[in-house]
């Protein structure tokens, strides 16, 4: 899986076709897409709020949160995996509405918004096939809005595992239950809008009952099934295969 | 960044910490232990009982106990 060898929105278009196969001009077109390659470090900054909203981000490899500031202090609002269209989500503001920052070496390539919009205007189901992406990206942050708002904190940190679990199985980067993830505990408590205190007791809580076990950056679910059952998780929200229905009715019928 | 131990008495039951946090410091410990307390209880009381004492006790990396805080829930039924 070296990067260097394949166009850089490979992984992209491979997420887009676990839902739906594209026609073959649609992915020549996307492959085609003019994309500038960047590698950066653990915490540097890949886009930052309230800019001039110009290119899309694309994550080829590595670990990108997207993140917000309020008060001085940022908060992490959803986690980025490789193959993800980060940043479909500005393409039609003025600027910037989050921040982008890495968590460990990662490549991204930047699209410019233009191109993106020339591709849609030339492709409609290509399009909506963007479309569609970012609208999975909606229901992962309702999902998160529900899981900051309603969950205790053993089962809202169940939740995030298990997540990130489904979609790291979804890229071949979890085995077993098994998978690495490189943000701190205090990372993932902010996330969760917990103190770390009170994350690291339920995390104790949850490898006490042996739902989840970490070594290092690390995390293994060693009873999927009984964590999920507690965690009250469903991923069909994460749209992992589910393919878009782009057909339905033009008019009402009652 | 040092590290804080936050042992956790809730009635007869104790719950030692054995890992740690790091925190800043002692004034960090200090507002972590206040956020806890109230937030433990209210994940824990609803399915509990009515009377309910929960205690902090904060210790530094030397094991030496800094700084301890109590949170009492005292509901009573007032209708038959």
């Amino acid at each position: 899986m070296t990067s260097s060898t394949l166009p850089p929105l490979s992984a992209f278009v491979e997420k887009l076709e676990r839902r739906r196969q594209l026609l073959d001009e649609e992915r020549a077109a996307l492959l085609a897409l003019p994309a500038v390659l960047r590698r950066v470090d653990a915490q540097d900054r890949i886009l930052r709020e309230d800019q001039d909203a110009e290119q899309s981000v694309f994550l080829i490899n590595g670990l990108v949160t997207r993140q917000k500031s309020a008060n001085g202090a940022d908060q992490i609002i959803a986690i980025s995996f490789p193959g993800d269209g980060i940043d479909l989500q500005n393409v039609f503001f003025d600027e910037t509405d989050h921040s982008l920052v890495a968590h460990e070496p990662t490549v991204v390539a930047y699209v410019p918004h233009g191109a993106l919009i020339e591709l849609c205007d030339r492709h409609p189901h290509l399009a909506k096939m963007l479309w569609h992406d970012t609208l999975v990206d909606s229901a992962i942050f309702r999902e998160w809005a529900m899981n900051i708002g309603h969950r205790r904190a053993p089962q809202r940190i169940g939740a995030l595992f298990l997540e990130c679990e489904a979609r790291l199985a979804a890229i071949g980067r979890s085995q077993e239950g098994t998978f690495e993830l490189r943000l701190t505990q205090q990372e993932l408590a902010g996330a969760l809008g917990l103190s770390l205190v009170h994350f690291n007791k339920s995390l104790r809580r949850l490898r006490e009952e042996k739902l989840i076990a970490t070594n290092g950056r690390q995390v293994s679910l060693p009873d999927k099934e009984a964590l999920a059952k507690m965690v009250g998780f469903d991923p069909a929200y994460l749209h992992l295969e589910r393919p878009p229905k782009f057909e339905k009715p033009a008019s009402l019928v009652h | 960044m040092p590290l804080f131990y936050f042992d956790v008495h809730e009635g007869d039951k104790i719950s030692l910490d054995d890992e740690g946090s790091e925190l800043k410091g002692f004034d960090e410990a200090r507002r972590e232990a206040k956020g806890l307390l109230p937030t433990l209880a209210s994940d824990e009381l609803p399915d509990n009982g009515d009377k309910r004492v929960y205690m902090v006790l904060v210790r530094d990396s030397s094991g030496q106990a800094i700084y301890t805080a109590t949170l009492t829930f005292a509901g009573l039924t007032l209708i038959r």
